[in-house]
């Protein structure tokens, strides 16, 4: 074997993290196969998305270059191992090479997604197209209480369903104060943001104490225990958040306020 | 075969030109513009349920033209939600247009504009690309650069389609623009029935076969046929 490796490891919550040297102190391209020796999947690089160009189920394979030296990193959800990674291969490498072959993967590497951010997408998804598919009443609303920005695909899926408005119909809702739209509209991201947040903090403040009655209306509107599970701890999060927001938001508004931009001077010396 | 119509630049009429090349290809048109659908859909799933894996490509597919003497054409239409463009995943659109080819075999993808994957990964998979530019000198700069991408991933072009042309183009011109997207220059004259024959369900070829509009479809269609007979 020509090409020489070294390899670290670091434990960071269960996750394996495998930091790979290689080195190529010959004057040819060498063409080096790794294999995953960690008793669990390989989760690779990603480029929105898109694991790196060589990434595969068992390892990665790349060409090193001529007296150069190659850093590559993965991580695992499994134990630490020694080794972690093994040359599997070690060869010459041929002129040919399909890494930038026109696949569909290759191309989202090369120029990205143009998927709408996940702050465009309305958090109840209220369909403002014809929506043909949308049942009326039969299927059961389950709004989403427990996701705290977690950006991920099953989230925007679940998005797409429709959200009954909130106890729009229940008596409580009524003697509870609601905040009133300020007369400003706020920005659409900090509006949904703020939505969201009140949505969750509505459930939990439902469940906080409830009645066995009331327990059960909730559970039936968010659509089953699991459905609450992690709302706790994403309130909680809600809580920690909009106070660095609010201060945030003091201070940004104070350093606003004393400005005051010399509009008649400027003007006066262009 | 897959042929991708793209162009760069939006509004430069990809979408009416894929629909009526489609109908006169007697195609399945898919509307890939995955953030900002043109073509007209219907109940039923569409490519965004197709890409996130909630729907049957083949089932995704209207049937055009049930009218007696009309061509007979399909339809994948897309979806017009953000949450369901957000749920699309674009790597999952090459199994799905092999699928639609292996089934209706000429397909033809409208391209959404742009240089992003969206646009990019239609035109990896086409087997050929028709590109659609407006005669404006600032249009067919974004027609250079997507000519460029269409090199870069191997996409032969096979025709280039100046849209909606009001004041005859010189032969200068044509030639221009000719050797420098190196392709064919069909050129669509200005006509309204263009512009509404995607909402009135009634493509060119039938609608106004006569007209310089359909002839130009016509001679597009016949050099995408040539092309695949090769």
């Amino acid at each position: 074997m020509v090409i020489s490796i070294d390899c670290e490891t670091t434990t960071l919550s269960e996750v394996t993290l495998v930091t790979v040297r290689l080195d190529n102190d010959t004057p040819v391209d060498r063409d080096v196969r790794l294999r995953n020796c960690l008793g669990g999947p390989v989760m690779p690089p990603r480029t929105d998305g898109v694991p790196e160009a060589g990434w595969d189920d068992d390892g990665f394979e790349t060409v090193v270059p001529a007296n150069t030296t190659l850093a590559v990193g993965y991580a695992s959800p499994a134990p630490e191992r020694d080794p972690p990674v093994v040359v599997a291969s070690d060869e010459r490498a041929t002129e040919e090479s399909d890494a930038n072959a026109a696949t569909p993967d290759a191309v989202v590497r090369r120029l990205g997604r143009a998927t709408p951010p996940r702050d465009a997408v309305p958090p109840a998804a209220v369909e403002f197209s014809e929506a043909p598919e949308i049942p009326a009443s039969d299927e059961p609303s389950r709004p989403d209480v427990s996701s705290v920005g977690v950006d991920c695909e099953p989230e925007a899926i679940r998005a797409s369903r429709p959200v009954a408005p909130l106890a729009d119909d229940e008596q409580d809702a009524e003697e509870r104060p609601r905040p009133t739209p300020p007369d400003r509209p706020l920005p659409d991201s900090v509006e949904t943001w703020l939505t969201t947040v009140q949505t969750r903090l509505d459930y939990a403040e439902r469940l906080t104490e409830p009645s066995v009655s009331a327990a059960t209306e909730v559970l039936a509107d968010v659509g089953g225990l699991e459905e609450v599970d992690g709302l706790q701890a994403s309130v909680d999060a809600d809580a920690e958040q909009l106070r660095t927001v609010a201060e945030r938001a003091v201070a940004l508004a104070d350093r606003a306020a004393e400005t005051d931009v010399a509009l008649a001077e400027l003007e006066r010396l262009a | 075969m897959i042929l991708a119509v793209t162009g760069g630049k939006g509004g430069v009429g990809k979408s009416t030109v894929a629909y009526n090349l489609g109908a006169a290809l007697g195609a399945v048109v898919v509307d890939a513009d995955l953030g900002m659908a043109d073509l007209p859909t219907s109940p039923g799933s569409d490519l965004h349920d197709v890409l996130a894996g909630r729907a049957d490509p083949l089932e995704a597919v209207r049937s055009m033209g049930a009218d007696e003497g009309s061509s007979s054409f399909g339809v994948l239409p897309c979806g017009r939600s953000l949450a369901g463009a957000r749920a699309a995943d674009v790597t999952a659109l090459a199994t799905v247009l092999e699928q639609v080819e292996r089934e209706f075999g000429a397909v033809v993808v409208d391209c959404p504009a742009g240089m992003r994957a969206d646009a990019g990964v239609p035109l990896a998979v086409a087997d050929c690309a028709v590109l659609v530019a407006s005669p404006r000198p600032f249009a067919l700069a974004d027609a250079v650069r997507t000519r460029a991408l269409a090199r870069e991933l191997d996409t032969a072009l096979v025709g280039v389609v100046v849209n909606r042309v009001v004041d005859e183009l010189s032969t200068e011109t044509v030639e221009t623009v000719a050797e420098t997207l190196g392709a064919p220059v069909t050129t669509i004259p200005a006509d309204p029935r263009v512009a509404v024959s995607i909402a009135e369900h009634s493509p060119l070829v039938d609608a106004a076969a006569s007209s310089r509009a359909a002839e130009g479809i016509t001679q597009l269609a016949a050099a995408v046929r040539s092309y695949q007979s090769r």
